[in-house]
């Protein structure tokens, strides 16, 4: 069984009394253990729909209409919101394109990261500090001792994704999906978060959900492909395949657009 | 060559100061920079965020004062401001003809444009600025002619922003700078904000316009693949300075500084295999802060190659390496000696 199965998921949202309009129109793959699964599309495809279904943080006005999001057996459509919350953010977590807007402005990192860790476990004995210290060593924010006291607003942009995937090492979620983690830095520090998000696959065996609009982003890191336009998946399949021997013509499109180095 | 930058240099004070405040330093975003740039070519302008490319763009449209050095356009200073002219023995009334001759085009279309206003207005309120429309006919012919020119419908001139997609506000953000009949336009990141498949079709729509019009760019972007798409020239930044610059086929083919080939590394390939065989370039994500530039040459601290003491000491200077490829690096070996 796979660890995440989403099955001929439709979602719609409603524009008044009579009209609705379908999103996502029928949305099937499956999520293996230990697996870097790429979502590609273009903007308004439906890859962030997908997610948020999946989160069970649709907006107002976009509802569920048929389908099944199975996560380890159990249907997360008809889970109750008691149960989905502890799920979220513990089982499947999400982080998002601009890390400034999850992070709260008014609240050292370090304690928004003890915060987290608090929900989780209460504290005992005021080891934590340590540890987020050694969390944010970990993910390469220089000078993490004075980091820890520095709001969001003082560090990069960059930095601010790394504290964000830091959290992600305090919950140890089974699933996580990051819908464009790097579209606004630059190449260079997108190449090392991405490499930071791969190590944490390794160490922690989890699954992750790369959403994203470049597909050569795709090409480097992930395992498994699926390709949206228009709320469907066109095309669905191994790295290698999708991009040496692509199938449907929109995959193809989307290849030949890609400017190359 | 229609735009010349000498040793400009673009500096914000800092003020700080326990009882009273005073100046305690400056920020450098633009440190003596200098480049040309020849008629009908684009210059690709690329760099990390924070490296300055942006302050040069506003400080080639007048946006930003120069601390020190001049910009030359057509071989003349380029000083907009009628007073500032008055004082360099210019004629006062040339500033608004560079003004229309220099125009912009910029990241986000949904911003630079007004959401009230129609998009026939929005392109005619250059023409008004500069009184080209003589007549109600000629302003409205000249709005059809331009929204025409940038693959738009003219039909839908009386409709607004929000009623068109993001490629098309840029297509409109276009046609509005082009309204005044430029020469020399300042792109910063005009395409950053589009899918993959929308940039393809503005960046043809750039070169078009060029060949048409006779344009000059200067094409800021931190993503080098799609500079490479449109540059003829590309002038790499790091930290207010350039430290490479040539022809975009060299650099691209067979780049020197040890920046620029790590730039190069870090852009992902669309191909699986190629991506995962390929050699990585580590550098340092950490970009010392422009305020604080490190000694000798200013890229020592995040450099993998940089071991001799002489990058710590000496500042390199950008000079010519192999035929037309200039580098500032004391690693890079001279081509022609």
């Amino acid at each position: 069984m796979s660890l995440l199965e989403i099955k001929d998921l439709v979602v719609s949202a409603i524009k008044n009394k009579e009209e609705k309009v379908d999103i996502l129109k029928g949305v099937t793959f499956s999520l293996e253990k230990r697996e870097v699964l790429g979502i590609v599309g273009e903007s308004g495809s439906g890859k962030t729909m997908t997610a948020l279904s999946i989160m069970g943080l649709l907006p107002e006005r976009v509802y569920v209409t048929s389908g099944n999001i199975l996560f380890s057996g159990q249907d997360l459509i008809t889970a109750k919101e008691s149960d989905m919350q502890k799920i979220r953010g513990k089982k499947i977590s999400m982080i998002f394109q601009d890390p400034q807007s999850s992070l709260n402005p008014v609240m050292s990192v370090g304690n928004q990261m003890l915060e987290m860790f608090n929900t989780l476990l209460p504290d005992f004995g005021g080891k934590r500090k340590k540890q987020i210290i050694e969390i944010l060593r970990k993910m390469g924010i220089p000078d993490p001792e004075r980091r820890y006291n520095s709001f969001p607003h003082e560090l990069s942009g960059g930095m601010n994704q790394r504290v964000m995937i830091g959290m992600m090492l305090i919950k140890k979620p089974k699933i996580l999906i990051a819908d464009e983690p790097t579209t606004a830095l630059d190449v260079t520090i997108e190449k090392r978060i991405l490499t930071r998000l791969k190590e944490l696959v390794g160490e922690l065996g989890i699954s992750l959900v790369l959403i994203t609009h470049n597909l050569g982003l795709v090409a480097e890191h992930c395992d498994r492909v699926v390709v949206m336009n228009e709320g469907q998946i066109v095309e669905a399949g191994d790295v290698f395949q999708i991009f040496e021997a692509p199938s449907h013509p929109y995959t193809r499109k989307l290849l030949d657009e890609v400017p190359k180095i | 060559m229609l735009l010349k930058c000498e040793n400009l240099k673009v500096y914000f004070p800092v003020y700080g100061g326990k009882i009273f405040t005073r100046k305690i330093g400056d920020v450098k975003a633009v440190d003596g920079v200098t480049l040309e740039i020849e008629k009908g070519t684009t210059l690709g302008l690329v760099g990390e965020s924070g490296c300055g490319k942006t302050t040069l763009g506003k400080t080639i449209l007048g946006l930003q004062r120069p601390t020190s050095g001049t910009i030359y356009y057509e071989g003349k200073p380029l000083i907009y401001d009628a007073h500032e002219r008055k004082k360099n023995g210019l004629d006062p009334k040339e500033g608004k003809v560079l003004r229309r001759k220099i125009q912009t085009a910029f990241q986000d279309p949904s911003r630079s444009l007004n959401p009230r206003m129609s998009i026939g207005d929005a392109v005619a309120e250059g023409l008004d600025i500069h009184k080209l429309g003589a007549t109600r006919e000629e302003r409205e012919e000249r709005v059809v002619e331009l929204l025409r020119l940038v693959g738009l419908d003219p039909d839908a001139r009386k409709r607004f922003p929000s009623e068109f997609s993001a490629g098309q506000r840029q297509r409109v953000a276009i046609a509005r700078h082009l309204a005044p009949g430029p020469e020399f336009l300042v792109l910063d990141e005009p395409v950053s904000a589009l899918d993959v498949s929308v940039q393809g079709k503005i960046l043809e729509l750039l070169k078009d316009l060029q060949q048409k019009l006779g344009l000059t760019y200067l094409f800021i972007s931190h993503d080098l693949a799609v500079v490479k798409k449109i540059a003829n020239t590309v002038a790499v930044m790091y930290l207010g300075k350039l430290v490479e610059e040539g022809p975009a086929a060299k650099i691209y083919e067979s780049p020197m500084h040890p920046y620029t080939k790590a730039l190069l590394a870090a852009v992902p390939i669309p191909d699986p295999r190629r991506a995962r065989e390929r050699q990585d370039i580590q550098i340092s994500e950490e970009i010392p802060s422009s305020e604080n530039i490190p000694s000798g040459c200013r890229f020592h601290p995040r450099c993998p190659i940089a071991e001799t003491p002489l990058c710590q000491e000496q500042e390199p200077i950008l000079e010519e390496k192999a035929e037309g490829q200039l580098a500032a690096c004391h690693l890079v070996k001279n081509n022609e000696s």
